[in-house]
């Protein structure tokens, strides 16, 4: 694997823990509401997902037009979208799945809403 | 807190309302590991407010009822942590040969000797046309020295009833019960009377009870039992006048039946009187151990009872005044006597007072002036009572208890969702009784979207504009504000407010609290899943204000 390629992994995974993160801090910012219909958790959820969905499309935003657009050689730019193509589905992944534990781990608090 | 035997006994209006007061402190965890024995004793059975406070403690324990247990059973550290055994008695004005001074002492019966003897004895003390003649099924109306007797003839007659078994009115079962638990007791009971001094039926009252008590003790038992007043130890408060009402006119006077209203105007007179007759009285220095002298040194408020009449009000239901501070201050009263080292009489009463901060004409309470500062008591009291607030806002305000939304059952929900499901079980009939609680304590809203205050609101509006324990943002009317209270920053002092986490609301750290420190502990003595629940609460909210008691 060359030095591009790997690259697209890495950037994959950073931007996925970042999401992450934000997906975090969002949560915790949403306070608990009171009453006979209270929408925090749901709020909290959807935030989850929606940063979810937005983490592969930034992904490829990010690893299309920024470091694609500069690899000249062509054999190594379709080497480079292959891996960007994989690691798409990979920072989807690891986001579900660290989301998960995270979630499990504060089952009693506001990141247990999202699942 | 010692392990004596506790007793109340709330007599006429201002009685019960100090009475309130108690049951709130009750509500907020004062009285740990005790079952208090409760008397409303009263001339006017449809008093507005003995309803109202015989309502409250139904409520109470009707709050900790749980499985079929009525009332309850003694907490610790929690809420609710008192159980509240009511009695209820009154005298009987209302039957025929019943309604005035003249028919009850049959002052037209008997040898014409003794009639004759008997007139001039009444005419000597009683007025003749107006004393002697006016309707007591509204009390004593100020007349103390008619009232005395005649409460003291009550409770005797109801104990020969009692004897007898027959012509047994409505009541006279309740006072045989708390006379058994005050013979029961006897040298290790604590009896503290509420009533006022200024006029009423407490003024009557509270000078012959203790008396009264043995005698009716003495005759229901043929003699065969009795109690020993130099060791039951009796406490009083010495209330002072507080507030003033319309002053009857001449066209409302004008019949026997009301041919003697009380008068406001007379109420400073009527004090000053008492507390002479206090200070020097044999009876009231041999039986009593404590007087609590408490007064509103200030103008005094007018009472409005909202009522459409031109009319002074002389008692009945429509006679439901608003609390005012001085009523909890009574309470607090209740709390030093029970809470103190008391000795034996020896024909001396001892005459307590506090002296309260004030400052550009207004009082400023804290912890410390409510019930002093021996064992941090100031600050027991300033984190219970914050943390029974904080839960009414959590309630009524958070989760809309107060405009018809689910209260508690609400906040029950939310632990749910955070995996504290525990207390599933409890019904919305019972949590619904909490939130009817919380809204007598604090405030709710009416049908027309109209902001009534309850007793909480009410105390502080009679301190406005001196300090009162909370921020001012604590007792907001305002249906935008209740909803976005900040309850984690009630209390005065910023250390004792929630922790405010970087990420998130106070309310939020409390949660947090609640779901990793905050679960019941043994020492707490609670049984139930109620009483687990509100444990739980109490400590949440009693931790995050960081006392450190």
């Amino acid at each position: 694997m060359n030095d591009k390629s790997l690259s697209a992994y890495v950037i994959a995974v950073i931007i996925a823990v970042v999401f992450l993160l934000i997906a975090v801090i969002v949560s915790n910012l949403i306070q608990y509401e009171g009453g006979s219909n209270p929408k925090d958790n749901a709020k909290r959820k959807m935030w989850f997902w929606i940063f979810a969905v937005l983490c592969p499309i930034v992904i490829f935003i990010y690893g299309f037009f920024v470091v694609r657009a500069g690899i000249n050689v062509p054999t190594l730019r379709d080497k480079y979208t292959t891996a960007m193509m994989i690691s798409l589905g990979v920072a989807f992944v690891l986001y579900i799945l660290l989301g998960f534990v995270l979630s499990k781990i504060n089952k009693n608090g506001k990141l247990g809403h999202w699942f | 807190m010692n392990q004596d035997k506790l007793f109340i006994i709330a007599v006429g209006g201002t009685g019960m309302r100090c009475l309130e007061s108690f049951t709130h402190l009750c509500a907020i965890g004062m009285f740990d590991n005790q079952e208090i024995e409760i008397l409303t004793l009263d001339t006017d059975q449809t008093n507005g407010n003995k309803a109202r406070v015989e309502q409250l403690i139904e409520l109470y324990n009707r709050v900790k009822t749980f499985d079929g247990k009525k009332g309850g059973s003694p907490n610790a550290d929690t809420f609710f942590s008192a159980k509240l055994n009511l009695y209820k008695f009154w005298t009987n004005y209302s039957g025929s040969g019943r309604r005035n001074y003249r028919n009850i002492s049959r002052l037209t019966e008997g040898e014409p000797s003794e009639q004759s003897q008997n007139k001039m004895l009444s005419d000597l003390f009683l007025e003749e046309d107006t004393v002697q003649e006016f309707n007591l099924s509204h009390g004593y109306r100020a007349q103390t020295h008619l009232g005395s007797h005649l409460m003291f003839h009550g409770i005797v007659e109801a104990a020969r009833n009692l004897a007898t078994g027959e012509n047994l009115q409505g009541g006279e079962k309740d006072l045989e019960t708390f006379l058994m638990k005050l013979e029961k007791s006897s040298e290790n009971a604590r009896v503290f009377v509420f009533g006022s001094v200024f006029g009423g039926t407490g003024a009557s009252s509270i000078p012959i009870i203790p008396n009264a008590f043995k005698k009716a003790i003495e005759v229901r038992s043929g003699d065969k039992s009795s109690i020993n007043l130099s060791k039951v130890r009796f406490g009083s408060t010495l209330l002072t006048e507080y507030f003033s009402f319309k002053k009857p006119d001449l066209k409302q006077m004008s019949t026997k039946d009301d041919s003697v209203i009380a008068d406001s105007s007379f109420f400073p007179l009527n004090s000053q009187a008492a507390l002479q007759f206090y200070q020097g009285d044999p009876t009231v220095q041999s039986t009593y151990n404590s007087m609590y002298h408490i007064g509103w040194p200030i103008e005094s408020k007018p009472m409005n009872t909202g009522s459409k009449e031109d009319k002074t009000i002389t008692g009945g239901a429509e006679q439901k005044n608003p609390c005012h501070i001085v009523e909890l201050l009574c309470a607090c009263a209740a709390y030093d006597f029970f809470t103190r080292k008391v000795e034996s009489t020896e024909n001396k009463a001892e005459y307590l007072y506090r002296a309260v901060e004030f400052n550009n004409g207004a009082f400023n309470f804290d912890g410390n002036d409510m019930v002093g500062n021996e064992n941090k008591a100031g600050d027991v009291f300033t984190n219970r009572l914050g943390a029974f607030l904080s839960l009414a806002h959590i309630a009524l305000s958070k989760n809309g208890a107060a405009i018809g939304d689910k209260g508690i059952k609400g906040f029950l929900n939310q632990l749910k969702q955070n995996k504290i499901d525990k207390y599933s079980s409890l019904s919305d009939e019972e949590t619904i009784e909490i939130d009817e609680y919380l809204k007598l304590f604090a405030y709710t809203f009416d049908n027309n979207k109209n902001f009534i205050p309850g007793w909480i609101y009410q105390i502080r509006s009679t301190v406005n504009p001196g300090k009162f324990l909370f921020n001012n943002s604590a007792f907001t009317e305002n249906t935008k504000e209740l909803q976005n209270l900040d309850m984690g920053a009630i209390l005065l002092e910023e250390k004792n407010h929630w922790e405010k986490p970087i990420m998130g609301s106070r309310y939020d750290s409390f949660v947090k609290k609640l779901i990793n420190q905050g679960h019941p502990k043994e020492a707490q003595k609670v049984t139930t899943t109620k009483e687990e629940f509100l444990a739980h609460i109490y400590n949440g909210i009693t931790i995050s204000q960081k006392f450190g008691l």
